[in-house]
């Protein structure tokens, strides 16, 4: 059985809008338009315990409606959700023993105090035994060096100290599940790195399942071998992400001839030839002909010197899947 | 309810307190300089000579409420709106603990900050100079009771007000409100007796002036049935619990239908 289903969830927010100029800002503080906005609709989602999926569409995708509906801080609209056995919004409180929450951007560490405070204080909340608790910072602190910073007050930490933070907190408890929204968002390389260590780490030692919504590819193609894309609230593509990149059957095939100025092929299967300042750049249809085949066809005319195919990159199919869909 | 938990939220909130000394420092000067404010006022009113009580009396009476109002402050409206409106309300709502606890175990570390370095300075100035007093033993025992029970209602008012916030958006205003109200009917300005009668009726179908002026009368030996005065608390205690409850179910509500 399946630790996260969801079936047919929808999510519907009323807001209203705001109007434009000054007499639209009073006509809206006097009477409010309402507008109905389908963050989520007919969502069905299964995840099973110690996988590692990455959640991804553009903004205002549903998203962070979605994590929140499955910790059970927002009611679905309709549908039916079950973490481990439990209605999350129902059961608010026993679900959240079982979970840790990274929203990025929104921290949960105590602001004017010592980091160790929000710690002990996680501690007492998730009633996490003091062995338990020195054995675990230890370990967490080999990965995301937090000891560095351990006495200043939350106040005082840069973005990437903070998310260090964040990521110990969430996983302090050993949940089952950890959801986390965007938690590289705005962080140099090496603490991006690091953050990815830790929730691999994470995941395949302790088993703990986890739920990663991010904009950036990296996490993606480091962390998650299924990926959920989300769009405008539907999902759109639910799969191996190798399947995603594979959909895609351009491939490039980059080399560089002797005088490529006299380069000029007719072969089926070949959509654009671009001319780069390192040489030539074929574009071809891995459908209509194979890359041996193609290679043995230009072998016949030209001399090349060096050549290299190269898969379509992750970032451009999820482009291209935001943009025109599957 | 696993005690040492929720507990764990007054050390923090008493720790905040702490954490900076020019805070706490400036804390006990702005009851001092309240109090010398409030004894030039209340001898300028008194002067006119058309006050009921003589001014050693009304000093005793508004010292007092000083020391009760700085001893018993809670503001919740601010930490919920703060949090509301940039969003991170989300951070308390995933945790298995009650918010409705969490804060009000969270205000009594606040308040005893509060208590530490503004009421107990307050009380010490009133009875070496403003003709405060010292009750006898069982009246300090009750005094002592009904300052607690007051702190209790400070905070269920303030936690039922940030309950508003969901809706609003914004603390402040609520907070100012919700004080100026409580400061006005309560005693914490002006003693209640000067209040002419059917005002002053009007006064007691709110919470406040057991709040303030109930404690008072506790200390001074005037109240005629202390048990009533805990009544009085009680009963408030429990409107408000009930109140507020109410309002925490329709913000939930209110969450889910705008998103947070």
């Amino acid at each position: 059985m399946s630790l996260i289903k969801a079936e047919n969830l929808d999510k519907t927010f009323r807001i209203y809008s705001q109007g434009s100029g000054i007499k639209g800002y009073l006509k809206s503080f006097v009477k409010r338009d309402y507008e109905e906005i389908h963050a989520v609709e007919g969502l069905e989602l299964e995840i099973d315990e110690g996988e590692m999926i990455g959640y991804i569409g553009s903004n205002g995708a549903g998203k962070s409606t979605t994590v929140k509906m499955l910790t059970g801080i927002l009611e679905p609209s309709s549908g039916l959700i079950e973490v481990d056995g439990r209605n999350p919004h129902r059961e608010r409180k026993k679900n959240a023993v079982n979970i840790g929450v990274v929203f990025g951007q929104k921290t949960q560490l105590w602001w004017d105090l010592p980091v160790k405070e929000s710690f002990k204080l996680l501690k007492e909340i998730y009633e996490v035994d003091e062995e338990a608790y020195d054995e675990r910072i230890e370990e967490f602190d080999e990965v995301l060096q937090i000891s560095e910073f351990w006495e200043q007050p939350v106040r005082k930490l840069s973005l990437g100290q903070k998310m260090r933070c964040e990521l110990a907190a969430a996983f302090l408890h050993h949940p089952k599940i950890v959801y986390l929204d965007e938690p590289t968002i705005g962080l140099d390389v090496a603490v991006k790195e690091r953050i990815r260590d830790f929730i691999r780490k994470m995941n395949e030692e302790k088993n703990i399942t986890v739920m990663l919504t991010t904009h950036d590819i990296g996490d993606i193609e480091d962390l998650c071998e299924r990926i959920v894309v989300l769009d405008e609230g539907k999902k759109i593509y639910d799969g191996a992400l190798d399947d995603l990149v594979n959909r895609f059957s351009s491939r490039r095939l980059v080399m560089e001839i002797k005088r490529p100025e006299d380069f000029d092929i007719d072969i089926d299967g070949v959509t654009e030839v671009k001319r780069t300042d390192g040489g030539l750049e074929v574009v071809f249809d891995r459908t209509e002909i194979s890359a041996s085949d193609l290679m043995r066809e230009i072998l016949d005319d030209y001399e090349v010197l060096d050549f290299q195919i190269k898969e379509p990159d992750i970032e451009e199919v999820v482009k291209k899947v935001y943009n025109e869909g599957i | 309810m696993k005690l040492k938990k929720y507990l764990s939220f007054t050390k923090v909130g008493l720790r905040e307190g702490f954490q900076y000394r020019s805070d706490a420092l400036s804390g006990i000067g702005a009851t001092m300089i309240s109090l010398v404010l409030f004894y030039f006022i209340w001898k300028a009113i008194s002067a006119s000579g058309e006050l009921a009580q003589p001014f050693s009396v009304i000093i005793s009476y508004v010292a007092l409420a000083r020391v009760i109002d700085n001893a018993t402050s809670a503001d919740l409206e601010n930490w919920i709106g703060d949090r509301v409106r940039k969003g991170t309300i989300v951070n308390e709502l995933k945790k298995p603990i009650s918010l409705k606890k969490q804060l009000y175990f969270y205000q009594l570390g606040k308040s005893s900050f509060k208590m530490i370095v503004r009421g107990i300075p307050a009380l010490i100035i009133g009875i070496l100079f403003l003709n405060v007093g010292v009750p006898g033993l069982i009246n300090s025992f009750y005094f002592i009771i009904s300052m607690f029970l007051t702190l209790n209602l400070a905070i269920f008012l303030s936690y039922t007000t940030s309950m508003i916030v969901f809706w609003t958006k914004v603390g402040w205003s609520l907070r100012m409100t919700r004080s100026m109200v409580a400061g006005l009917f309560s005693g914490a300005m002006i003693p209640l007796y000067l209040v002419p009668d059917n005002i002053r009726a009007l006064f007691n179908l709110t919470p406040f002036p057991s709040m303030v002026d109930g404690p008072i009368s506790i200390y001074q030996g005037t109240a005629e049935n202390v048990f009533s005065v805990f009544g009085i608390q009680l009963m408030w205690l429990v409107i408000l619990g009930l109140l507020s409850e109410m309002l925490w179910r329709k913000a939930k509500k209110k969450l889910t239908v705008q998103g947070g």
